[in-house]
């Protein structure tokens, strides 16, 4: 599904390098972790998936399902069946859920959505989540608190299906009950959509014990360093990072 | 939300004078240049949308009368050189102005100057304004945001932005499969016609610490 070979990354701003040399690949159904410290490039991954033209392509190939993602604009990657579930979802005044979202799956399917089976999705993925489903008529994450924007997040996801999710730092913001609806939401959504891959970027292995990766990898300086399961996930929890100073030492 | 009491075209000059207690909206269509003056009596409380297509012109809102407020909202997408001068003055004590000037600028120079003026003895009045500019590459635009205070007793603030849209926002909305033209045509409607309803709520957040 995702290939990610030897990419190199920098800002195009700063020229500041960010992706080192950079590989990945993700399987269809598969679940993957990665795990670094702050500033190592994670979210940046994401955002060059996304080809944010915050960040320059350097070398290195990329491809989604064989097509590659590098001349792609941002929406062209998202209409692929990419879904990038955000650190800190912006707020946007005067745009309403509703608006942007239909918007949005008629770009995906070029058909025009009925008002009636719009609502009816709203409904049941408002339900699962156990929102308001008001929100729906609500500007994007306005008044919502860290946890509600991470829920409208997911409420988003549920309504467009992507085939490959992005969860950055999902974990963030939520509450343990939160996030375990959340992650049960998720769950739910991967045994419906069994080809539906995820990469989770996060800092803690909390909610890999709840959605259990099939590999997780520690990420270092720009590339990933070690790959292995959950139990990598709990040995970083529990021992840090500080392999690389102590192979310096 | 405060039902529409009346739509009207207001080009040249127009004089109104609001003394209902209950509160009123109003919409008001520029398709020209304006000069406005309102005045509010006593309790009087106003909500006026001013929709402006590459207009200019004065508005002078005069609120006399104790207890009296004003929510004024003036949208316009402008492509030629526009100025629009908002002039208010709190001619009474415990009175509200609450301002939120929104412009799209496509072209060219456009200017909001907008004079607030409190004058001693205005205990207990409120006065709060809004003024954002969203430019394309080549306009220049402007804000003048001036508040004349000579009282202590009051509450004030007011916040300017003049610049394009945010890249941030743009880059969002494209992660979930929306082209650039599409962005900007939701985020414009949202600036200029469907954030007057979120200012209302703004003003609801001044009120409730006024009474507090």
């Amino acid at each position: 599904m995702l290939e990610i070979k030897n990419l190199c990354v920098e800002t195009t701003d700063t020229n500041k390098k960010i992706l080192n040399q950079f590989s990945l690949s993700i399987k269809e159904g598969e679940i993957h972790a990665i795990m670094g410290p702050n500033g190592t490039g994670k979210s940046t991954l994401s955002k060059v998936i996304f080809r944010n033209q915050d960040y320059r392509i350097l070398s290195g190939s990329m491809t989604l399902f064989g097509k590659d993602l590098i001349p792609l604009k941002t929406c062209e990657v998202a209409r692929l069946g990419v879904f990038l579930c955000m650190q800190d979802p912006l707020v946007i005044e005067g745009v309403s859920n509703s608006d942007f979202l239909r918007e949005a799956l008629y770009e995906k399917t070029k058909e025009h959505v009925s008002l009636y089976s719009f609502v009816k999705d709203v409904e049941n993925a408002t339900k699962k989540l156990e929102m308001d489903e008001r929100i729906i008529h609500q500007s994007i994450n306005q008044g919502l608190s860290g946890g509600e924007k991470k829920k409208s997040e997911i409420l988003q996801l549920l309504l467009l299906k992507p085939k490959l999710i992005i969860l950055d730092e999902l974990d963030s913001g939520l509450d343990v009950d939160s996030l375990k609806k959340v992650c049960t939401v998720l769950k739910e959504y991967l045994k419906e959509q069994k080809d539906a891959s995820v990469l989770i970027i996060t800092h803690y292995s909390r909610i890999l014990d709840d959605i259990h990766p099939d590999y997780v990898h520690k990420m270092m300086d720009g590339k990933i360093i070690e790959t292995g399961d959950i139990h990598l996930a709990h040995k970083i929890e529990q021992e840090g990072y500080q392999v690389k100073e102590q192979a310096k030492e | 939300m405060n039902k529409i009491v009346k739509k009207e075209k207001v080009n040249g000059t127009v004089e109104k004078i609001f003394s209902e207690k209950q509160p009123q909206t109003f919409v008001f269509l520029s398709e020209d240049t304006f000069d406005i003056t309102l005045q509010l009596l006593e309790n009087a409380n106003v909500t006026i949308f001013h929709y402006g297509k590459n207009t200019e012109g004065k508005i002078k809102i005069d609120i006399q009368g104790e207890n009296a407020c004003i929510n004024y909202h003036y949208q316009t997408i402008s492509i030629k050189e526009n100025k629009v001068h908002v002039e208010v003055l709190h001619h009474a004590p415990h009175t509200e102005s609450h301002l939120f000037m929104h412009g799209y600028n496509k072209a060219q120079q456009l200017t909001f100057l907008v004079d607030v003026s409190i004058p001693k003895g205005m205990k207990g009045s409120i006065a709060t304004q809004e003024n954002q500019i969203y430019n394309e590459k080549d306009a220049i635009s402007t804000i003048c945001p001036n508040l004349y205070i000579d009282e202590y007793d009051v509450s004030s603030t007011h916040a300017s932005f003049t610049g394009p849209f945010d890249k941030n926002i743009e880059f969002y909305l494209g992660t979930r499969g929306l082209e650039k033209e599409k962005i900007q045509q939701l985020l414009l409607e949202g600036f200029l016609i469907k954030e007057g309803l979120s200012d209302l709520e703004k003003v609801s957040f001044f009120q409730i610490r006024k009474e507090g």
